[in-house]
């Protein structure tokens, strides 16, 4: 029993970085309508930066990750202004800016290899207690990792549906004409959305740097990841791919009790398959 | 109000309107009639700026339109209902109507107006929390004709606002356009398929034909023009 | 279409095939040069050649599914892998000769196709299918670290068996020559193949799936033949490709074979070149590779090159390199008129909104 608990709560902690990368790529494709495949890339700088700022320039944990957060950000909506938004809307699903995500993602990790170095870094833990609690352990920093990825959640949450700019990102998403006539500048909320997009990538990347490591080709396996949630979600649902990071982190934290860690991600692929099989349009998303 | 001179539109490499001129008086009703395919909904879409390749002059008030970006039209009070409505189908009716003021800070005058969109139409009081999307087609218009008044326009361009509806709501939304037009002294334009309508709605109207403007005149000759009875009002 | 217009595609079709002609002409005449000029540095020379003509005959093979058929099956270095490994298993556990290789590989390989074609049927969304693709590639590339036993996991297989001596020519020296002439063959039988089956009924069938599927439908296009079909197809020719690289390379690991960079590589230079032509994807590969070959002395910024050429291209020129002379001419135009008109230029766009 006790073992069950505690897989569920691993699963939940890291089901819900699954699910902070997945918000950022569905909602991506819901107002762009294209799909990043530098999301990854984006998480991957977002943890250089945190490296650089806490352990290269000895700032303070809680600083270094804003600043960091905030420097993908404005590199998110660079990119989006001066590489994506020429683009967006060519070919026939979007395949131009699709191609230029691919160079996007290629040119961030050669950046990062050509600053950081081609090697593994690391940040210590930003709390090393140990929690027993009926039989369970937690490690503080984990606690501190699900708290943040939960608040950052309920706020993204909480702007999509309540504020003047979550409004306006919804109605870009659903109109781009409409919302334009409406007195939104459409051309804004894209490189907004996209900053935020890269934003969240950030804090994946910064809180989970003290746990997996860091190194310029992390981004890898966790945008494929990503691409998972947001389609067992449902492509554009943000409650969807909220459900699926979580239900992914917990079936992962399963499957490698049982099966072995290298058995992990075959699972998690072989679910989306499933899932196309059975209902294309993800678990929140509407059929066609 | 609104003055367009040799205004020429492109969709991609080809060329949809050439040489438009087309004067708009303060608070005039003016209909532009065309077939299919005439270049209405483009001429729409150009004035406000979403087809941008564009050349030609668009005055407004005494100020030039063309370097003004589209979602700055609103502010300038400027606003189109487009063709088949563009909804956001998956916002309320509520969320709708409010977005339709998104560029305007004033809540209290945005309040004042919302109540008086919902006077104008007292169905959409029912439907405040319903998805936009799953509203019968009157109702889709009216929450269209509401969102666009919520942005308290002095020019208001409609776009088809009579197609695909049931005659009975057709005469609604007319009777709300003659309405709106005596009573907040909105100048209005309307692109219409229903010439008979539009134009006993109308003080003036011109003809769009083929990307040229072809014939123009008060609404009352037009109805009595045979040109127009034989192609448009179908007598 | 009238007389005049089909007499001008005609003559297009006809320079092609020229230029083409004089291409492969060239191709093979290249190694005869070398060695009569005794140039130095012949096989590094033949080796590059090798690869642009192996990367070619990849595109091209992708270039299938993606630019006459608009499928977006980011899968094809499975196929690709999959008959490189095919090959190397049974060199190495049945000791069997690779020229087998060539047979049984490319036929797994077209096997793995249709276990990758049958849920990407389903799909018709390419986000979807992009997705899809990208997640089958990634179990393979995990089953075959996972499948210790049998794969050797991560370690995967080096110092294959060379290709036997055949006919008298002699695959084990230092001579790169019967390599080069190998893929030559098979390049130029994926190129003739491609060419023929654009211009078949099914390379019809292929380019009315990708401009719309529901018209397709409607004339009586069977979509799932013709796409079974492609996949096939597509996965065959990456087979051959594939045993050549093992046995040429000798170094198979999953990550290399199986993982996403190869994948980058091949829409990299499908997208340079232009897609859904004949030309564009092997344009593409030989500009791609002789570049990356040349940058080799600056090998840390390559990537970043590379990157850069791409985003730059597919800004600049969306039709690749190739399908561009539109926008040549109208780049051409514009100059001529800012030239000729500086007073009243002709149309005045503005750009605004």
């Amino acid at each position: 029993m006790t073992v069950f608990v505690q897989n569920l709560i691993n699963g939940i902690i890291s089901g819900s970085y699954y699910a902070v990368l997945g918000v950022g790529l569905t909602v991506t494709w819901g107002v762009l309508k294209m799909i990043n495949i530098a999301h990854g890339d984006f998480y991957m700088i977002g943890a250089f930066m945190f490296y650089t700022f806490s352990i290269l320039m000895g700032f303070p944990v809680v600083p270094s990750i804003i600043i960091g957060i905030a420097a993908v950000f404005i590199l998110g909506m660079v990119m989006e202004k001066f590489v994506l938004a020429p683009s967006l809307g060519r070919g026939k699903f979007g395949d131009t800016p699709f191609i230029l995500t691919l160079a996007i993602g290629i040119l961030l990790q050669n950046i990062a290899q050509l600053t950081w170095g081609e090697k593994n870094v690391g940040v210590p833990y930003f709390n090393d207690a140990i929690f027993q609690f009926m039989g369970l352990t937690m490690a503080g920093q984990r606690l501190i990792v699900a708290a943040v990825a939960m608040v950052t959640l309920i706020v993204v949450m909480m702007v999509i549906k309540k504020t003047r700019f979550g409004w306006a990102i919804s109605a870009t998403a659903q109109d781009t004409f409409s919302a334009t006539l409406m007195g939104i500048n459409t051309k804004q909320i894209y490189m907004v959305t996209f900053g935020i997009a890269a934003g969240l990538c950030a804090i994946a990347g910064c809180l989970l740097a003290p746990i997996y490591g860091i190194n310029p080709w992390m981004g890898g396996s966790i945008q494929l990841k990503s691409f998972v949630v947001c389609i067992v979600g449902g492509l554009g649902s943000v409650e969807g791919s909220i459900v699926a990071g979580l239900a992914l982190g917990i079936i992962e934290s399963y499957v490698t009790q049982f099966l072995g860690s290298g058995w992990q991600n075959v699972i998690a692929y072989a679910l989306v398959i499933v899932m196309f099989w059975f209902r294309p349009a993800g678990i929140f998303g509407k059929m066609e | 109000m609104l003055k367009i001179s040799n205004l020429n539109a492109y969709y991609g490499d080809v060329q949809v309107l050439y040489d438009v001129n087309l004067e708009v008086n303060d608070k005039e009703i003016v209909t532009i009639l065309g077939s299919n395919g005439a270049g209405k909904t483009t001429l729409m879409k150009t004035i406000c700026g979403i087809e941008t390749k564009r050349s030609g002059v668009i005055e407004f008030q005494g100020e030039n339109l063309m370097k003004v970006p589209a979602h700055k039209l609103v502010t300038k009070g400027i606003t189109l209902a487009p063709e088949g409505r563009h909804l956001f189908p998956e916002l309320t009716v509520k969320e709708n109507l409010l977005l339709g003021a998104y560029a305007f800070k004033d809540k209290r005058k945005i309040n004042d107006t919302y109540d008086w969109v919902l006077t104008l139409f007292p169905r959409l009081k029912e439907r405040l929390i319903q998805y936009a999307g799953t509203m019968s087609g009157g109702e889709q218009q009216m929450c269209a004709i509401g969102r666009v008044l919520m942005s308290n326009p002095k020019f208001l361009m409609m776009d088809e606002p009579s197609l695909g509806l049931a005659p009975n709501i057709v005469d609604t939304v007319f009777d709300v356009i003659t309405k709106i037009n005596k009573e907040k002294g909105i100048t209005i334009v309307v692109v219409e398929q229903n010439a008979n309508i539009a134009l006993q709605t109308a003080d003036r109207g011109y003809v769009l034909e083929n990307g040229v403007i072809g014939m123009s005149g008060s609404a009352q000759s037009m109805l009595e023009s045979a040109d127009i009875q034989k192609l448009y009002l179908g007598l | 279409m009238n007389k005049n217009n089909i007499l001008i595609f005609y003559e297009k079709s006809k320079s092609n095939a020229v230029i083409s002609l004089i291409f492969f002409a060239v191709l093979l005449i290249i190694p005869a040069i070398l060695r009569i000029s005794s140039y130095r540095n012949e096989s590094y020379v033949e080796g590059v050649l090798i690869l642009c003509m192996m990367w070619a005959a990849m595109t091209l093979s992708w270039n299938l599914l993606m630019g006459y058929m608009g499928i977006w099956s980011l899968a094809q270095q499975v196929f690709f892998g999959i008959a490189a490994y095919t090959s190397a298993m049974m060199n190495y556990y049945l000791h069997m000769s690779p020229w087998l290789g060539f047979i049984v590989g490319p036929l797994c390989a077209t096997l793995v196709g249709l276990l990758v074609a049958i849920p990407v049927l389903r799909l018709k969304a390419a986000p979807y299918i992009i997705i899809a693709t990208m997640c089958l590639a990634e179990i393979v590339r995990l089953i075959f670290i996972n499948l210790v036993d049998w794969t050797r996991g991560e370690l995967g297989f080096w110092q294959m068996d060379a290709f036997n001596n055949i006919l008298g020519i002699n695959f084990n020296g230092a001579d790169k020559i019967p390599y080069y002439y190998l893929i030559f063959i098979i390049f130029a039988a994926i190129t003739l193949v491609c060419a023929l089956l654009a211009k078949s009924s099914t390379g019809l069938a292929m380019k009315s799936i990708r401009d719309s599927q529901e018209a397709a439908e409607s004339l009586g296009v069977d979509i799932v033949r013709t796409k079974i079909k492609v996949f096939l197809i597509s996965a065959f020719m990456a087979g051959f490709c594939g045993v050549f690289f093992a046995h040429y390379i000798k170094i198979l690991t999953p990550t290399d074979v199986f993982g996403p960079s190869m994948m980058t590589e091949l829409i990299a230079m499908n997208v340079l070149g232009g897609i859904a032509t004949i030309r564009g994807p092997i344009f593409g590969a030989f500009f791609l590779t002789l570049t990356m070959e040349t940058l080799q002395g600056i090998d840390s910024y390559k990537l970043l090159i590379y990157a850069l050429i791409l985003i730059i291209t597919t800004l600049v020129l969306p039709n690749g390199m190739l399908n561009s002379s539109a926008q040549f001419i109208s780049w051409i135009n514009k100059i001529k008129n800012l030239r000729l008109n500086k007073k009243v230029p002709l149309t005045e766009f503005s750009e605004s909104g």
